[in-house]
Formats: structure tokens, sequence, C-alpha cells
């Protein structure tokens, strides 16, 4: 599901679930691994095989769980301790996004220094649809866009285009082909002094946020719609309709 | 002996340049302390209701005078290893000042402005500048860490941006300075920008000086500006990631 190669001083992380790179609890764990993995490589570049980066949570998984929604927890757990790794990677770390990015896949940019995507791609959190809330996202994504956008976006379930991603400052490229231009950013920060780039991004975040613990608040805000009548029965119907 | 920093007023505008030419207006702590020079000097120029900085010749400011942050003198530094923080500290007090100030600040980058210089630009209310400036932060190429401006850049672009320009380093075209949001508004050209910097100035001169200071104080409360501790803290930062080997040999590397 998550497929690790090398090249020079980056890591290439690869989503490699088709058809649309859903998430599962193994899947999310798989990933987590991936980025926490201890060599020597100076940048990540987190991208995705198939026809788009990720739709999300993985419908199949959560409309067969039992009635407290143990696998939604997991889920939920594990996005969360995902974006958490990227951010507190030691080297810089670079997404690039093609096709959809929903949901639990358009979590995964706030962890990111640099977000690329094709002009094709799509962004957008309609979580509540099946009465999962995305709240888990809201502290990172609150630091890369405007409050206005922030609260659009996390509660209307309409997505958005690249270009409109680029200009709320969701995304800081649109670029053909994109794993090229990806993997020539990857490329330069890696070839940057490690410490001044490590100082820096650690000084970012510090300014900016979020803190460890409006992190953990944002996952608990998601975790506690998880096992409620309203997120069961619209999963259920969501799988049926499928 | 020519005055590093001066201070010109006239009825509501005032303009701080910074006097160093021949070294692009690079920020040496005899050039900060002309600067603050000029900010105690507008204490005093009652009705002042917008200050323009600005750089004297063809630079805005070229960010921290590379020869006061190379602590080895064998390396064409300056022998003193405490330099660099009082350096840092005295641009991080220096932008703190300017964004306290009542009246509204201009800055009009009327060509290079790197590093702390750029820094300077986003700490300043406004931002005009002209499609051929070069403005950037490529402290991290040289193995630094801007520290005591990162918070204007979050600020300005918010941290999604800023974390994407103060990483990746180099320089970008004024052009490209507007899309980012470092600069506000450009001249087409060099030759415009003065044009451009009497327009504005001359508007935001049309403001009510208490409206404009009531304004400017809220914003600065709304988004914790005047936290001073932070600014102290990014200077510490800075100037411990600068004394590391690694930053000293590039910074020598580059004045050799």
């Amino acid at each position: 599901m998550i497929r690790v190669d090398r090249d020079g001083d980056v890591r290439v992380i690869t989503l490699d679930n088709p058809p649309v790179n859903a998430m599962t609890p193994e899947m999310l764990d798989a990933l987590r691994a991936a980025i926490d993995a201890d060599d020597d490589a100076r940048a990540i570049l987190l991208r995705a095989d198939h026809t788009c980066f990720s739709a999300g949570f993985d419908l199949k998984a959560v409309a067969d769980d039992a009635a407290d929604q143990p696998v939604l927890a997991a889920l939920l757990r594990g996005l969360s301790s995902v974006v958490r790794s990227l951010r507190s990677n030691p080297g810089p770390v670079v997404i690039a996004s093609h096709g959809a990015a929903l949901a639990g896949g358009c979590a995964l940019l706030g962890g990111a220094d640099v977000v690329v995507c094709s002009p094709d791609a799509t962004f957008g959190y309609p979580a509540a649809l099946i009465g999962v809330s995305p709240a888990v996202s809201a502290p990172f994504l609150r630091c890369s866009v405007n409050d206005g956008d922030a609260r659009r976006l996390l509660l209307d379930t309409k997505t958005i285009d690249a270009a409109e991603a680029h200009r709320l400052g969701l995304v800081h490229h649109v670029a053909e082909p994109l794993r090229d231009e990806a993997m020539q950013i990857a490329r330069a920060l890696a070839s940057k002094p490690a410490h001044a780039v490590r100082a820096t991004s650690d000084w970012i975040t510090t300014i900016s946020g979020p803190t460890d613990e409006l992190a953990r608040r944002g996952l608990d805000a998601s975790l506690a719609c998880v096992g409620t009548e309203e997120a069961r029965t619209r999963i259920e119907n969501a799988a049926r309709r499928r | 002996m020519t005055k590093l920093a001066t201070l010109t007023t006239n009825g509501p505008t005032a303009t701080l340049a910074l006097n160093r030419p021949d070294a692009r207006n690079a920020c040496s702590i005899e050039l900060l302390d002309a600067a603050h020079e000029c900010v105690d000097e507008l204490g005093d120029a009652a009705g002042v209701r917008v200050l323009t900085i600005t750089g004297t010749g063809r630079a805005f400011c070229a960010g921290m005078d590379l020869k006061q942050v190379i602590i080895d003198e064998a390396k064409g530094g300056c022998g003193d290893p405490e330099l660099p923080r009082r350096l840092l500290g005295s641009l991080g007090r220096f932008t703190l000042r300017l964004r306290a100030l009542p009246c509204v600040t201009l800055a009009k980058v009327n060509g290079a402005a790197i590093g702390g210089g750029c820094g300077l630009a986003c700490c300043c209310d406004i931002a005009i500048s002209h499609a051929d400036a070069k403005l950037g932060f490529p402290e991290v190429d040289l193995g630094l860490c801007p520290a005591v401006v990162a918070p204007w850049v979050v600020r300005k672009l918010g941290a999604g941006r800023a974390r994407k320009v103060l990483l990746m380093g180099g320089v970008m075209s004024g052009t490209d300075a507007l899309e980012v949001g470092i600069v506000d508004q450009l001249a087409p050209d060099r030759d415009g920008l003065d044009a451009l910097a009497d327009v504005v100035a001359d508007r935001l001169a049309k403001g009510g000086p208490h409206a404009l200071a009531a304004t400017k104080n809220l914003l600065n409360e709304l988004d914790g500006s005047l936290d001073a501790a932070l600014i102290e803290r990014g200077a510490d930062l800075s100037a411990s990631v600068l004394a590391r080997h690694e930053a000293q040999e590039i910074l020598a590397a580059r004045v050799r």
C-alpha cells in the first residue's frame, strides 16, 4: 500500500493502494513507518500512483465496522499521527498531489513544507457528508490558509480546484509534469545546509503552531463524532450507494 | 562623517533612508544605530502620518553585514563573538520599533531587499517595489536561520507561504514577490517607483492620524506583533545557528 524508493538524497514515499489510495489503518501505519524511517535521506517527497492522490478514508473498511466504530477511530488517530510525523520530520517534506485529495487525503498536505499539485488537482473536506468531522485537520489547515477560507473548506463539502487552492495558499505551485517539478524542489531542499533548514522549520512551527496540544484537540474533536448514530447511518448509506 | 541612516520630514510624510550605498545598505551595527536614532528623532516630529523606509543608491537593504557576522578575523570577520548577537538584537528591536510607530510605515523597495532587508520590508505596514527588484531570504543557503524576521514574514504571508519562502531560500523578482505577498504593489519599472511611492504616501497621509494610529494599534494587538520576547528568542536562535562551523565556513567563502 506504501512504496518507498530512494532518489539521491530524497526518500520518495508513494501511496500505492489502487484505485484511489483509500486509507486503511494498516496503510496509515505503513505510511507513518515510511516517514519515520531512520535513514540518511535529507528530504521526503510524498506522492501517489493511480488516478488520484487519495480519496480519504476507505469507506469499505468503516462500513463493516462494529457499532462503536473502532476502525474509524483508528483511522483518525493514524491520520493525526501521520500529519504530525510529517511536520516533525528532521528533513523538509514536499507533497506532490494529482487528481483528488479529499478529506484525509487533503489533511496530509497540512504536514508538508512545500505542496505542488498538477493542474487537474482538486481538494476539499467532504467528511461531514458521512458524519465524520474533519476537525483533526483544522489546526494544521488554519496555519496554511486564512480563517475565512479554513472555515469554508472544513464546513462546506464543495471541493476546490488547483487554481483556487494555489490562491488560498493550500498549495505553493501548480506544475506539469508534476513529478519532475516536485522532485526538483525536494532535491533543492535536500541540498541546503540541514541544520539551518531544520532550525528554520521548527522556528516557524514555534511562531505559528499548531502546538501539540492544539493538534490533539483537533483529533479529540473528530473522535467525539465516532460511534454516533449520525456517523453510523451516514457511512452505511454511503457504502450502500457505492 | 556620513550618516548611515537619514530622516527627512516633509509635513505629514517622512523618509528614513538607509545610507550606505557602497555596501548595498547592509546592516552593520553602526547603520542600525543610525536607524534607531532616526526613530528617536521621529518621536519628536509630531504630525508625521506616513514614514517611508527606503535605501540610498541601487539597493534597498542587502541584509546583515556579512563581515560583522563572521567571527574569525583571519577569515575576514569581526573578531568579536558577541557582535552577531548584538547586531541581530538591534535589527529585531528596530523592526519592533517601526511596527509600534503610530504613523503608517511604507517600505519603498527600490532594489535588492535580501534577508534581514526583506524582513524589514515585511515588518512595514505596506510594501511597494518594482518588477526588477530582487527580494528574498537566502539565509538557509548560507547555513543561517532567519529567525529574527520570520515572525514578520509569517504574519504578512501566512505560515504556509512563509514556510515555503524561508525554506526554499534564494531570491525572487519583484513580480514573484507580489504574487507571494511580500510586496503589495509594483511600479512597472525602477523609474516608476518614485511616482508610485509619492501617490501611495500622499494617499495614506490623507487619513486622520488618530484613526490611523488606533487601527495600527489594534492590528498589532490582534496578531501579537509587539511580542518583544519572541524577537529576542529569534535573535538567540539566529545567533546560535550563525555561530556554527557550517555557517561560518559558508559565510567566509562568500566574502573571500
